[in-house]
């Protein structure tokens, strides 16, 4: 029986209350666990043994975040050994283990610095930990918050990014470390990733269910297969596809990135939806997929709403600073990304969305918008996410350089800047009239009368893909056609779109009443006065 | 008993479709097969995209299995791709590919080929092609290039000049092969133009009036 020195609702960081004193922050020579810490970890493991989910949830998302942030702001958590010791748990190899251990190895990662060996732990442990899924006869038992299983996922990918990171860097590699890197050259190898996270989609019939709903049936086990119905293993699956989606895009697989979403519907009820993060995720890097095969209507489309959903919902995220530091750093990605998107593909933007792109990335956008096109690569460096090369040879070249994985990603995109730059030349001086022969167009242009047909077509070939699937869009360029040698060019008004700037100067002066109405509520004290 | 090339492409699509599935995709031993049915493809004018990508996947995850002749493979996937204009196939692939294979200078050659492609630049692109004997090697390239520029007129034009068209459709045009390119499309020669198609909806005066989706106005929404 495990001894409670302590009511649940009693413990501290279920009370927002800080360390009692300066001693548990000393590390004895054995290495004492805080009273504290060990009522979490025994309240944990109850929880965890007796699956009530809703306890389990709150512990992972509230406690382990408070406790890390008391105790172990700069610390490990107590190892592995120690805690099987306390929760009185004989196999080293139960999931409460495994899950405490994933936890551990996170808290490095995201907090100090992981040693090789850590690394290669970590690894196992996720082997470990995935097996117990994938290897058992029967659903497992064990139900887990979908927060967390995300966590897992989105941190196991996270792992192998840092993995291959840490490889390129040979530089910083010292010897020991190379001779372990060779005699274990199995660990967070590319394709076994790759191959745990297909695994996992294909374990509950993941693309079968995705088109069951996209098609409106229900999923029954049929359709789901006995795993299928249970939510740790659907829920992990389809966590597991948005891992797959960007794991491609990381490694210049915009193919495969968009066919594993292919059932996936982006929309706000979804199954997605039910971990925000999940869904800023998937977003982003579909969106990114798209932008790099030229489809910018999709690209723009998936951004924007994601943009507004993000503007919405920030203020739940206010309580994890690391959380709000991740979403901020997405917003910013995609906000330069849809500032090069829409040079190519001018489409009504949200006003709220143009504010924060003239916010940030104003200044660039004119550049642009005044013929200097090396502010796309600063903008695509700013936007794109840190690619990665399946393999690293043992002598890599820098990361950073231009043959390494960011560099050829570059190539690809500069290549379309390259195809574009006629275009808004054209473009500005087809606006000015309904219809022009192109004689006099090739006059203004300084070009030959072939050479302008050629451009009118590439107008036209570019617009047709940056459309993409994308659907109702509403587009503020020009269209035209040629009928000989004149062109006829659209007569688009957009009547005055007006409501959103209104609702965003409407919060705008909510925002201001508040500060003002607490600020007459609280008088600042007055200073001492002169004599 | 010789098959058809028909059959023969049905039987090694389908082969090449299961052993892709799942992580059987980067599975080494299938190379050869990916390899010959590239061959194949190039020979009969069949296509696969998703398995002539694949090579260069395995090319990227096993770089061991990159020999002298691998560049070669390369060069055939990346002019079956640019092929598939305006699809992205081509796009696809250029990511793929290593600083290597990007330096050979052939693969340069394609890519300005692409370029050309892309910027509709045809009357250059046609000289361009001359120079490398892989353009013309594989089957049904030039048809294939005459069918995007043909998708292009197609978007642009309500007339064109006969002898700008036939320019862009390349030298080797005979008038045969004109009148038969403007029956596929369904053109009408009219004097010294082809009617290519009714425009004139593209250019209509449109007004676009605002639409407001609930999600954008509930922030101010109060509800006490």
């Amino acid at each position: 029986t495990l001894l409670y020195t302590i009511k649940f609702e009693d413990m501290a960081w279920q009370r927002n209350e800080a360390p009692p004193t300066q001693n548990y922050y000393q590390e004895t020579g054995s290495g004492d666990v805080a009273e504290p810490v060990v009522n979490f970890l025994k309240w944990f493991y109850h929880f965890i043994e007796r699956n009530e989910i809703y306890h389990v949830e709150n512990m992972y998302e509230d406690g382990f975040y408070k406790i890390s942030e008391f105790y172990y702001k700069d610390k490990m958590w107590p190892a592995p050994e120690k805690v099987q010791e306390i929760v009185e748990e004989k196999d080293e190899g139960s999931i409460f283990m495994i899950l405490y251990r994933e936890l551990y190895y996170r808290h490095i990662y995201a907090r100090l610095k992981p040693t090789l060996e850590h690394r290669f732990d970590s690894y196992s442990n996720y082997c470990e930990l995935f097996a117990y899924l994938l290897a058992a006869e029967e659903p497992v038992k064990i139900e887990l918050p979908n927060k967390w299983l995300w966590d897992i996922i989105d941190e196991f990918v996270y792992q192998f990014q840092s993995f291959q990171q840490f490889k390129s860097k040979a530089g910083k590699i010292n010897d020991e470390e190379k001779n372990m890197l060779r005699d274990e050259d199995q660990v967070w190898k590319v394709t076994a990733v790759l191959n745990i996270l297909i695994q996992l989609t294909e374990k509950c019939n993941l693309n079968d269910q995705l088109q069951a709903l996209e098609e409106g049936e229900v999923v029954t086990e049929e359709i789901a297969g006995e795993f299928g119905m249970k939510p740790i293993y659907t829920m992990t699956g389809f966590f597991s596809l948005v891992g797959l989606l960007r794991l491609y895009c990381l490694l210049g697989d915009y193919h495969m990135a968009l066919s594993c979403i292919e059932n996936v519907q982006f929309k706000d009820k979804d199954m997605m939806a039910l971990v925000p993060a999940c869904q800023i995720t998937a977003n982003y890097y579909a969106g990114f997929a798209y932008f790099m095969i030229r489809k910018y209507a999709n690209t723009i489309q998936l951004y924007q709403h994601i943009l507004g959903y993000m503007q919405r919902t920030k203020q739940f995220f206010q309580n994890r600073s690391f959380q709000v530091e991740d979403i901020n750093k997405k917003n910013d990605q995609m906000l330069a990304l849809l500032a090069i998107a829409s040079t190519f593909c001018p489409l009504r933007l949200d006003e709220s969305v143009n504010i924060q792109i003239k916010e940030k990335q104003g200044d660039k956008v004119a550049r642009i918008q005044h013929g200097d096109i090396t502010v796309y690569d600063d903008l695509f460096f700013s936007g794109c996410p840190k690619f990665l090369s399946p393999v690293v040879s043992e002598n890599p070249t820098s990361p950073f350089g231009s043959s390494g994985p960011r560099g050829m990603q570059l190539q690809v995109f500069k290549a379309e800047v390259e195809q574009q730059r006629l275009i808004p030349t054209l473009r500005s001086f087809l606006k000015l009239y309904t219809s022009i022969p192109i004689s006099k167009l090739a006059k203004f242009l300084d070009m030959h009368e072939n050479e302008v047909r050629c451009c009118l077509m590439a107008f036209k070939h570019k617009k047709e893909i940056a459309k993409g699937d994308g659907g109702e869009q509403t587009t503020l360029d020009i269209d035209f056609y040629v009928d000989k040698n004149m062109i006829h060019i659209s007569d688009t008004k957009i009547a005055r779109h007006y409501g959103d700037y209104y609702v965003q100067q409407v919060i705008k002066l909510r925002d201001s009443n508040k500060l003002i109405m607490s600020a007459a509520l609280n008088p600042v004290a007055a200073g001492p006065t002169p004599p | 008993m010789v098959m058809d090339p028909q059959t023969q492409f049905d039987q090694m699509k389908e082969e090449a479709y299961y052993s892709m599935e799942g992580l059987g995709r980067l599975n080494p031993e299938k190379l050869d097969f990916y390899i010959d049915y590239l061959k194949f493809q190039a020979e009969h004018g069949f296509y696969d995209g998703d398995a002539n990508l694949n090579i260069l996947k395995l090319y990227q995850f096993t770089p061991d299995l990159i020999t002298r002749s691998s560049i070669d493979i390369v060069h055939l996937v990346l002019v079956k791709a640019l092929m598939q204009l305006p699809g992205s196939d081509y796009v696809f692939c250029r990511a793929q590919l290593s600083q290597d294979m990007i330096d050979d200078s052939l693969t340069k050659k394609i890519d300005d080929v692409a370029t050309l492609l892309e910027t509709c630049q045809f009357p250059d692109f046609w000289n361009a092609i001359q120079e490398e004997k892989i353009f013309t090697e594989v089957t049904g390239f030039v048809d294939a290039v005459r069918k995007f520029i043909c998708h292009v007129v197609q978007l642009t034009y309500k007339h064109v000049e006969e002898d700008f068209l036939s320019k862009m459709l390349g030298p080797t045009l005979s008038k045969s092969e004109f009148m038969n390119i403007l029956d596929q499309n369904s053109w009408e020669l009219k004097g010294d133009s082809v009617f290519v198609g009714h425009k004139e909806e593209m250019v209509e005066q449109k007004e676009i009036i605002e639409k407001m989706p609930i999600e954008v106005v509930t922030p101010i929404l109060a509800i006490r």
